[in-house]
């Protein structure tokens, strides 16, 4: 049996010898080096460009701009950024490009024959702008300048989603107790730690081809192909190994540039193969983060816990362009509400054009924002009725045929009170806190006993598996069976993307157990447009789900052929799920998603009052994946995305200031290090299969990270008596929260905090 | 172009002097082009990011011979300019007549970084966040300086002009720290507040000294960093303590002036007001566990370096005029190549000693330039170091393990990259090679290592996929794997 077992993953040995190689790693013999230049303008016109400098630099041998774009947009969901910004329009694009919108927006691209030549030749472009006024935040862009008046809107505020369901009026005669808060939510940075890079060159067929870490080929492909009005055959795409993603690839880098750097090159006669690196700095200043935003949210609940009206009013900061802002506004939308049912609820949620980074996805897609707001409203309505924070939410949960905030029914199993009931069991909640070595604030200094208190806290949270809201979801996969009498081998070739998950050795375990082969018979080819279809993105916690399916088809079908003698077999499948709805613009009803997974949490921790340092003790976290097809890698999901989102929530603090990202390093934007993780996790895999999923599968990528930040504030409100509305909770905040309400410090003295 | 694109290293020369006068002879010579290099842990990434553009040598000073003692006489500890951090936490003299030193040095940067940066270079690197400026003041340290001019002796405590300025002039190298052992009841601790467990930048750090005599405080110092322009003394909270025994009391007031005594600003890593609270909370804390004697509790009896080598190489081809190359032993196999003066050990690596060994080198990464994330961790003359921040020139005439050689003694694969695969510490892998490198010379230094001492030997590599847990496993596992092979 393949799948549930704890298979060792295929790319281990490469990658523990050095030998796998990374964008970055490939070095093809006579390549030339391509540097994109960013315009380091938040918001300016610019009027004139002048390249000659760059040109004349020895070893420079092209420049590109924005003149030499042919179709010169781009943008997943929507075309609203220009691939270079330069004062001569091509006039094929909606979106104005003699705007620089963002201070990474890309100028030029210098192609030389070293590194340094094309620095030297950066450092001679010549721009001249016309400064317009920029609005680093949403409060700012609510009154400024329209940075997309292409698209016929009177507001940088472009994004408005409605749930209204139920009477507000009658929800709020009900409610006998009633909580509120505004929530501050802060940026995070993907940081993964393999800066963005890549390599174009013509392939043997003659295509454009791009070698990128990405998360979706295919994609990658068409936006390349639809800037360079290329047809889709003629462009190429291969993903080596990828260093890391979170989201943070979704969306295209180098990989339009370095296309169009080949094309132009080879138009000269050049045909060398060029490769282009970023550096920490330009990896942190020029790629999307997870949005910030504001959200203020008023609950209201009857005595006996039961939650009869939600008000929720939230902003996300989409920066200069979409991205993938408007999914991920609907994403935190629906997930304002909690996984709880809700019957009157009046929620709007914006999304604001700004002249900061713009914001995208990021592991967890929204819900961890709209996680914070809901658990943390629901942690204080708990504490307001003096009731325990794990039974107000078997009270509320969705379960098996509950009606949800988008007035549809959830697909079966609804397992959350299951997964509710396994975490508080296996956390011991029902029993005292239990001990855990002392915080030593000081590493220099034994723990001061006195100054440290502990806590704990429970949030629990769902997760959409899929694109959703009416997107047409596909996943394609071939499979090849080889063999006489029997099936001896089969070859996969599939578009999927393992950005370190390790979704290349769960695709070939999935595919073993469906040929009925031992997983090293088993040989796999992924992520090349030369060879694989659409798989859709390694994003939304899809992968395993889709891919699943869409192997399940192409072995079934492989062995239709086989059954009639073909040899090789091969079945070629693509698995188109449950239709999903866009929500309606006035109501928000709809039925959004096609599968979920469910996941509660317990985190204990410690707070010294003196200092604001935390500590967390312990973590339990219980998923319900649906069947876990790798157990480790399962738990590897688990723990990494804990980890992530202590960041998150403790050290991670990004900030922007006249639209400029300013800790742009990995030396003051700060992710755990491995003293600082919680001393302890413990994963709490529960399987109560989605009848429609892969042997049962749902999703695990995204669900733990979601409850931590929430479950992390109730624990420090545990242990202190106060709540904390915002993130990241860095050591001033908290030491400023606790002194506003009298906590720690020196009460006999006027605190300056 | 955005600001951050606009610099890079340029440099035309690199110098290796054998002796310190020949260094401060290059250093006359040459004027404000040059630029002496220890560690170069600080000076590298200043320069990358277009510091001192009149730089274009650097005159290497690491590998000086005799520059890296530690030693006592005439009643004072001397610590030479070529001695690194962790030869300073590695040293029983300092431990023992100057823990705070030893203290400081303990919590800067990681490993790695550690083996490279000298004390020396810390301290003129002038900035009020280097620790260990605080608990050299606190010692009462004096500074020998030496030009062609000759030499002079100034007192730490008059060097300092204001952020990142000094009076050490252009011509001028530092070549011995030296500070009064003082008496056998002197007591002293030092206190970071940092926003990491390791590799930060301290938020506020601080020295407290007491000479305590028959209960009564003979004297004290308490010297504040980060909380100012430069690292400063608070003597009227130290006077407070002068001639009273160190009562709850005492350790109050002197912990109210320290924190009136502060001028912090606000910046990325804290508000002000934030410094002023926390150098009260550190000061008290500081001077309860001096009053209760528990100074000493957290000291680790073992520091693990990252550091089993020699420094058996270190003298091979110092002194030699700077020739057309570079030769290195990469991975047991000589290696010449053009010299590479602007480029880092990594770049050299990477572009450099590969293609000329027609093998791939590229299992060293560069994940953040900067010495922050690890992934380039690689070793030179046997020490573990971070190849970004290592001028490409310091490795002529040295020994280079990179992940491809790690295993080569071992006929396959090191038992940690073994056990790497077995418990699934491997996710996107970029970080891997950088990891398990410094796991395999944690695992040389100490067989059976505990977890905190994982937890230091692994504290300059950055994982952003595992959340650490199952590498903590793959290092314990490989332990006892080769636990069972003795």
């Amino acid at each position: 049996m393949s799948v549930g077992a704890s298979v060792v993953r295929s790319d281990a040995l490469a990658k523990v010898t050095g030998a796998a190689l990374y964008p970055g790693d490939i070095h093809r013999g006579n390549f030339l080096h391509a540097r994109v230049v960013f315009t380091g303008k938040p918001h300016a016109r610019i009027v004139e460009l002048d390249v000659s400098g760059a040109l004349s630099t020895p070893g420079v041998l092209e420049v590109l701009t924005a003149a030499d774009v042919p179709v010169n947009e781009y943008g997943l969901t929507m075309y609203d950024q220009p691939v270079l910004i330069g004062p001569v329009h091509t006039g094929r694009s909606k979106v104005p490009c003699d705007v620089s919108r963002w201070e990474a927006d890309h100028l030029a691209v210098v192609i030389a024959d070293s590194e340094a030549a094309a620095r030297d030749g950066a450092a001679a472009i010549v721009a001249l702008w016309e400064d317009l006024p920029v609005m680093s935040d949403i409060d700012s862009a609510m009154t400024g300048p329209l940075l997309h008046a292409e698209n016929g809107l009177d507001s940088n505020q472009y994004l408005h989603l409605r749930i209204r369901k139920g009477d507000m009026k009658a929800g709020w005669e009900q409610a006998e107790v009633v909580v509120e808060g505004t929530y501050e939510v802060p940026y995070q940075e993907h940081a993964f730690l393999q800066p963005e890079a890549g390599l174009s060159y013509f392939d043997e067929a003659g295509r454009v081809t791009v070698e990128i870490a990405g998360q979706w080929t295919i994609e990658d492909q068409g936006q390349i192909a639809h800037a360079l009005d290329l047809p889709m055959d003629q462009v190429r795409v291969i993903y080596p190994a990828i260093g890391g993603a979170f989201g943070g690839r979704e969306d295209q880098s180098l990989q339009i540039v370095l296309a169009l750097a080949a094309i132009k090159l080879r138009n000269k006669g050049i045909n060398r193969p060029i490769r282009s690196q970023w550096s920490r700095e330009e990896s942190i200043i020029g790629h999307h983060k997870r949005h910030r935003g504001r959200v203020h949210a008023r609950w209201g609940a009857k005595r006996t816990g039961e939650l009869v009206a939600i008000e929720a009013e939230a902003r996300l900061d989409a920066g200069g362009y979409n991205y993938t802002s408007n999914k991920v506004l609907g994403n935190l939308h629906v997930c304002l509400a909690g996984p709880y049912e809700v019957p009157n609820a009046r929620i709007d949620s914006y999304g604001i054009y700004t002249n900061a980074v713009p914001g995208g996805a990021f592991r967890g897609f929204g819900a961890p924002q709209a996680a914070l707001v809901a658990e943390s409203q629901i942690n204080k309505l708990a504490e307001a009725l003096g009731m325990d924070p794990v039974e107000i939410r078997m009270r509320n949960a969705l379960r098996d045929g509950s009606i949800t905030i988008t007035g549809s029914e959830l697909p079966d199993v609804v397992s959350l009170p299951m997964v509710i009931e396994s975490c508080a069991a296996a956390a011991g909640w029902n029993e005292g806190l239990p001990r855990s070595p002392e915080l030593a604030t000081f590493a220099s200094l034994p723990p001061a006993g006195g100054s440290l208190r502990r806590g704990r806290g429970f949030a629990c949270a769902y997760k959409n598996v899929g694109f959703s809201f009416g997107y047409p979801e596909r996943c394609e996969a071939t499979v090849e069976l080889h063999g006489d009498g029997e099936v001896e081998r089969a070859i996969l070739f599939h578009g999927g993307a393992d950005c370190g998950q390790g979704a290349h050795t769960v695709l070939a375990q999935m595919t073993a157990e469906a040929a009925g082969i031992a997983f090293d018979q088993v040989e796999a080819h992924f992520s090349d447009t030369g060879s694989s279809g659409d798989s859709g993105s390694a994003s939304a916690s899809r992968l395993t789900w889709m891919s699943g399916n869409s192997i399940l088809g192409a072995v079934e079908e492989a062995l239709k052929q086989w059954n009639e003698g073909a040899r090789p077999a091969v079945g070629t499948f693509r698995y188109v799920p449950p239709r999903t709805e866009p929500l309606d613009p006035e109501t928000g009803t709809g039925q959004p998603s096609f599968a979920y997974g469910y996941v509660a949490e317990v985190v204990e921790a410690t707070v010294d009052i003196d200092t604001g340092h935390i500590q967390i003790d312990r973590v339990v976290c219980a998923d319900d994946v649906g069947r876990a097809i790798n157990p480790n890698l399962v738990v590897g999901q688990i723990e990494g995305a804990i980890v992530q989102a202590q960041g998150y929530a403790v050290t991670e603090k990004l900030v922007v200031e006249n639209g400029h990202t300013i800790n742009y390093r990995f030396s003051n934007y700060l992710i755990p290090g491995i003293g600082d993780i919680p001393l302890e996790v413990q994963s709490v895999i529960v399987e109560s299969p989605d009848p429609r999923g892969p042997w049962g599968a749902r999703g695990v990528g995204e669900m733990p990270f979601l409850p931590l930040a929430p479950a992390l504030v109730a624990a420090l409100h545990d242990a202190t008596g106060v709540w904390f509305d915002t993130i990241p909770l860095t050591p001033d905040l908290v030491v400023a929260g606790l002194r506003r309400h009298g906590v720690g410090g020196f009460p006999d003295e006027e605190s300056p905090v | 172009m955005h600001a951050v694109q606009r610099h890079s290293l340029r440099l035309n020369n690199y110098e290796t002097p054998a002796t310190a006068a020949d260094a401060v002879s290059m250093l006359d010579e040459l004027g404000e082009r040059a630029r002496l290099i220890a560690g170069g842990t600080d000076l590298l990434l200043e320069l990358q990011r277009g510091g001192r553009p009149q730089v274009d040598s650097l005159i290497d000073v690491s590998r000086i011979e005799g520059m890296d003692y530690i030693r006592s006489d005439g009643g004072a500890l001397r610590i030479g300019a070529g001695a690194t951090h962790n030869e300073v936490v590695r040293s029983a003299l300092v431990v023992d007549h100057a823990l705070p030193l030893a203290q400081a040095c303990w919590e800067i940067g990681s490993p790695q970084l550690r083996n490279r940066a000298t004390v020396a270079g810390n301290l003129v690197t002038a900035s009020p966040a280097n620790d260990t400026i605080s608990a050299l003041l606190a010692l009462d340290a004096e500074l020998k300086l030496l030009s062609v001019r000759g030499e002079r002796v100034v007192r730490l405590a008059d060097f300092y002009l204001g952020v990142r300025k000094s009076v050490l002039a252009p011509d001028e190298m530092v070549t011995e720290i030296a500070f009064p052992i003082g008496s056998p009841s002197r007591r002293g601790v030092f206190v970071k507040l940092g926003l990491r467990r390791a590799q930060a930048i301290s938020v506020v750090h601080l020295t407290c000294l007491v000479d305590i005599v028959e209960d009564r405080v003979r004297a004290a110092r308490i010297v504040l960093g980060s909380v100012g322009p430069v690292v400063m003394s608070a003597d009227e909270a130290a006077e407070s303590l002068v001639g009273n025994p160190l009562t709850d009391d005492a350790i109050r007031t002197a912990s109210q002036l320290a924190r009136e005594a502060t001028r912090p600003i606000d910046d990325i890593r804290s508000t002000g007001g934030y410094r002023v609270e926390m150098t009260e909370v550190m000061v008290k804390r500081a001077l309860e566990v001096l009053s209760a004697g528990r100074e000493r509790e957290r000291w680790p009896l073992n520091p693990v370096t990252l550091g089993a080598g020699t420094r058996s190489q270190r003298r091979e081809s110092v002194g030699q005029p700077a020739g057309p190359e570079l030769r290195a032993v990469v991975n047991g196999v000589t290696v010449v190549t053009p010299r590479a003066v602007s480029k880092t050990l990594l770049g050299w690596l990477r572009e450099d000693a590969g293609p000329a060994l027609g093998v791939s080198l590229t299992g060293t990464k560069e994940g953040c330039a900067e010495g922050e994330c690890g992934a380039c961790t690689m070793y030179l003359d046997g020490y573990a170091v971070m190849a970004c921040l290592i001028p490409a020139g310091r490795a002529h005439g040295s020994t280079v393990v990179t992940i491809e050689g790690l295993s080569e003694d071992q006929g396959d694969l090191h038992s940690l990259q073994r056990t790497f695969i077995e418990h699934g510490a491997v996710q996107c892998g970029f970080c891997t090679p950088g990891l398990v490198m410094a796991g395999a010379k944690l695992l040389e230094e100490r067989a059976t290592p505990t977890l905190d001492e994982i937890r230091v030997g692994l504290s300059g590599n950055l994982c952003r996929c595992t959340g650490y847990y199952k590498i903590i496993t793959a290092v314990e596992s490989a332990a006892r794997a080769q636990e069972g092979k003795r």
